[in-house]
């Protein structure tokens, strides 16, 4: 083993065990990238890295609203109490708002963690958590026709 | 879109608060947000009676300075209360209620 191997595992078992990182959230108008949001959650204490993509299907558009301060300040603390939860290293969350076209994301979600148990287990939960609680509303819209989509009561 | 209150005409000390509207409330209102005049003391639900049934036949759920509160909780001058309905965020086309 050269010099710098040891350096570098060295390095990685001087972690702390327990490292409060803050998760990276963005409602943006822009388009996301799995790439980018899957680079914000690489931690050498990973072994596994689940990403989850929530993409406009069957109408040509979605229209999405969000009460943005809200839904970023939820978003955090619901992917922060993952990130607990299930000793997760690192939780990233973005969500589009504006027009979302038919197959692109509105919602990414990408969380690393040293086995694929917790991994799926915390990326599930975050997902399903920010769909039930974030301030977050979308519209169908096909040809001329719009319609808000019935959605759920939060919490 | 403003509204005083005319409780026995009492509307000089009491606090301003602002309404957030979103989605279906919003394109209902016109407006994305309302400024209110009420006394002191009041509390969520006065502010929801003084906007006239605007959200009538929604489920709503309210948040006080973006966290979530409830009908009887009290404002203070200044205070940003949303008026929140069913939330659809994420994907799926239909969400089932």
């Amino acid at each position: 083993m050269s010099d710098g191997r040891r350096d570098a595992a060295a390095s990685v078992r001087d972690l702390p065990d327990e490292v409060a990182v803050a998760p990276w959230v963005r409602v943006t108008a822009q388009p996301l990238s799995l790439d980018e949001l899957t680079a914000r959650v690489r931690d050498p204490r990973a072994g596994a890295v689940v990403t989850f993509q929530g993409v406009t299907r069957a109408v040509e558009r979605l229209h999405y609203e969000a009460y943005a301060e809200m839904a970023e300040e939820r978003v955090a603390a619901i992917a922060a109490e993952g990130l607990e939860r299930h000793g997760l290293c690192a939780a990233a969350v973005e969500h589009r708002v504006g027009e979302v076209p038919l197959s692109e994301p509105s919602v990414v979600v990408a969380v690393s963690a040293p086995h694929r148990g917790e991994a799926f287990a915390g990326a599930r939960e975050i997902i399903d958590r920010v769909k039930a609680e974030a301030p977050i509303w979308k519209k169908e819209v096909e040809g001329g026709d719009e319609r808000w989509v019935k959605g759920t009561r939060p919490r | 879109m403003s509204r005083g209150i005319s409780s026995a005409g009492r509307s000089i000390c009491g606090v301003e608060v602002t309404v957030r509207l979103f989605a279906m409330l919003r394109e209902r209102a016109g407006a994305s947000e309302v400024t209110l005049q009420l006394p002191e003391r009041a509390r969520v639900a006065d502010a929801l009676g003084e906007l006239h049934g605007l959200a009538d036949g929604l489920p709503l759920v309210m948040a006080v300075n973006r966290e979530y509160a409830d009908e009887e909780r009290v404002l203070d001058p200044g205070d940003e209360l949303a008026l929140i309905p069913p939330v659809s965020g994420g994907c799926s086309r239909a969400v089932p209620t």
